[in-house]
């Protein structure tokens, strides 16, 4: 991480930062114009939009939009009480943010700057260099429509592409391509897990069940999703980064979820892996490892590459070190017929089947792949066969 | 929101949920949106039918909105996706073609929620687009203007007489 990310991180991550911009001492980096006359909050969304256009920062109204509203108290623009959008602001908020959005300057993620995102209708704590949990693995529970066609059959409808082109050409568009999209099959990984669950009825009504591993917890999102929507089950949540860790407890405790999840400070890569778990086979494994190409690394925009610990992004030459370690770990995590859902690469549904063929001796098989909301190949299900 | 409350909106199969009409009547506030959000973001079964079930009165359901009509519009997102990108616009933007009204949602950060919201939006749109006065809708805010009319009215009258009161009490203090 740059010395600039770092410093950042230190400041960011001390004690009695919750919570709390106003009493933020961050310095500008640059000298911005003087904000005479620009008072309301419609006219700051305006300003800090040019600013961030003419220095080419990407979302530039989205992120001003975030941090103007982030500073009245609402989570979204648009959802600030109307009368809020003309009325002028104090001078203690107009510092506020100049100074957030002398962090976007610096290309922080919106996420690190509110010190906060949402998550599947959970509020969660974000802080540098922990992960931020991306839309893609968010649930997408189906919308339903009411009366007309059921759901169920309008994606039987929806042309199923036989390769992945035609499938982007058809569910998707790019932005600000002036495409009108059709219904937009969303399936994401924590809906995945919900729904085999589901299916499998797991000792239906007895706590503890479904007992689920995450990989690589972060902020602790995906876990947190989890429990919140099983009010049955358990979660072992393991991180190899100390903040990570620190973050999912703060995150359990803000959510009362902290009875129901054991986070564990651990590298699942290491040789101590093999032979010290701390736990007995569980249900579910569900991970968003590192899985990026190492090559890849370099390309990354600068609020990934200059925020986000590389650590939890960087997968190796193929992306597929840590995958690779948790489907070996496979038979001493899962009890029998247990499955593995991971978020990885597009490339990847590939480079995991022949992995899995040439390492019989897991009697481990790539059940399904899924995609995401942009039509890219996603998401693995894995399943353990008993021997 | 306790799993009891939970549990009362899991409970009904159809779609229709039962709320206490003081709820209700909250939701109608545009700004009591943000309750409506709580709501929708705690319990994720429901679905954007309830807009259907009415306040104290018996409205009719609104028109409902066939999937077939609609478009949908969010952001793809431009690179690879997934870790190696960092996307936190989710608005939707939603249109019924028959009628070419177009909702643009970004109240949450969540790009289901907004499609969610989107929807209910848009529903109660194409009602007054189609029913006029007679929407269900149209009625309900003008029972809601009515209503904060009558509160205010009464809350003038109240504190005209708190003043009277206090001013009897002074000047009753002044002669003892």
């Amino acid at each position: 991480m740059e010395l600039w990310g770092r410093m950042l991180w230190a400041l960011l991550s001390g004690p009695g930062r919750r919570g709390s911009t106003l009493g933020w001492a961050f310095s500008s980096w640059q000298p911005q114009p003087p904000l005479a006359g620009l008072s309301s909050a419609t006219e700051l969304v305006s300003h800090w939009t040019r600013v961030f256009e003419k220095r080419g920062i990407p979302e530039a109204r989205e992120s001003s939009e975030y941090i103007v509203a982030h500073v009245l108290g609402a989570k979204t623009f648009q959802s600030l009480r109307p009368a809020l959008w003309t009325q002028p602001l104090t001078s203690q908020q107009l510092q506020c943010i100049r100074e957030l959005s002398s962090r976007r300057l610096q290309r922080m993620p919106v996420q690190y700057i509110l010190g906060e995102w949402d998550f599947q209708g959970l509020s969660l704590r974000m802080v540098p260099p922990v992960f931020i949990p991306r839309p893609e693995t968010e649930v997408h529970p189906n919308v339903k429509p009411h009366r007309g066609m059921p759901y169920q059959e309008l994606k039987r409808t929806w042309p199923v592409a036989e390769s992945e082109e035609a499938w982007n050409r058809e569910v998707c568009t790019c932005w600000p391509s002036s495409a009108w999209l059709g219904l937009a099959i969303l399936r994401e990984l924590v809906e995945w897990v919900l729904e085999e669950v589901a299916q499998r009825s797991y000792a239906v009504g007895s706590p503890g069940s479904p007992l689920i591993l995450e990989v690589g917890c972060g902020s602790g999102a995906i876990s947190l999703s989890l429990l919140s929507q099983l009010p049955q089950s358990r979660v072992i949540a393991v991180d190899k980064g100390e903040a990570a860790i620190s973050l999912t407890h703060e995150n359990a405790q803000r959510l009362q979820l902290q009875d129901r999840i054991w986070i564990i400070h651990l590298d699942m890569t290491s040789e101590r892996s093999w032979t010290h778990l701390p736990w007995g086979p569980v249900d579910l494994v569900v991970s968003n490892p590192p899985y990026i190409f190492h090559q890849d690394m370099e390309q990354l925009a600068p609020e990934i590459r200059s925020y986000e610990d590389p650590a939890a992004l960087d997968g190796g030459e193929e992306g597929m070190d840590i995958i690779t370690h948790i489907l070996a770990l496979a038979p001493r995590l899962l009890k029998d017929s247990g499955s593995i859902f991971l978020e990885v690469d597009p490339r990847h549904p590939e480079l995991v089947s022949s992995w899995l063929q040439s390492r019989p001796e897991l009697y481990l098989n790539l059940v399904a792949v899924r995609k995401d909301f942009c039509g890219r190949s996603r998401f693995l299900h894995i399943q353990r066969s008993r021997p | 929101m306790s799993s009891a409350s939970r549990a009362m909106f899991l409970k009904s199969t159809t779609g229709l949920f039962h709320f206490p009409t003081s709820l209700t009547r909250i939701c109608r506030a545009p700004w009591g949106l943000r309750l409506w959000e709580k709501l929708t973001l705690l319990s994720p079964g429901i679905a954007v039918t309830l807009v259907q079930m009415a306040g104290k009165k018996d409205y009719p359901a609104l028109l409902s909105l066939d999937e077939n009509e609609l478009e949908e519009q969010f952001v793809k997102g431009h690179g690879p996706g997934g870790q190696a990108t960092n996307k936190t616009s989710n608005c939707v933007v939603l249109k019924h073609i028959p009628s070419g009204i177009v909702v643009k949602c970004h109240q949450t950060r969540s790009v289901d929620q907004n499609r969610k919201l989107a929807r209910k939006i848009l529903q109660e749109k194409v009602d007054v687009f189609y029913n006029g006065e007679n929407s269900p809708v149209h009625k309900e805010k003008q029972e809601a203007a009515k209503k904060k009319q009558e509160r205010k009215k009464r809350a003038k009258e109240t504190l005209e007489k708190k003043k009277l009161l206090k001013e009897l009490w002074e000047s009753s203090k002044k002669v003892h």
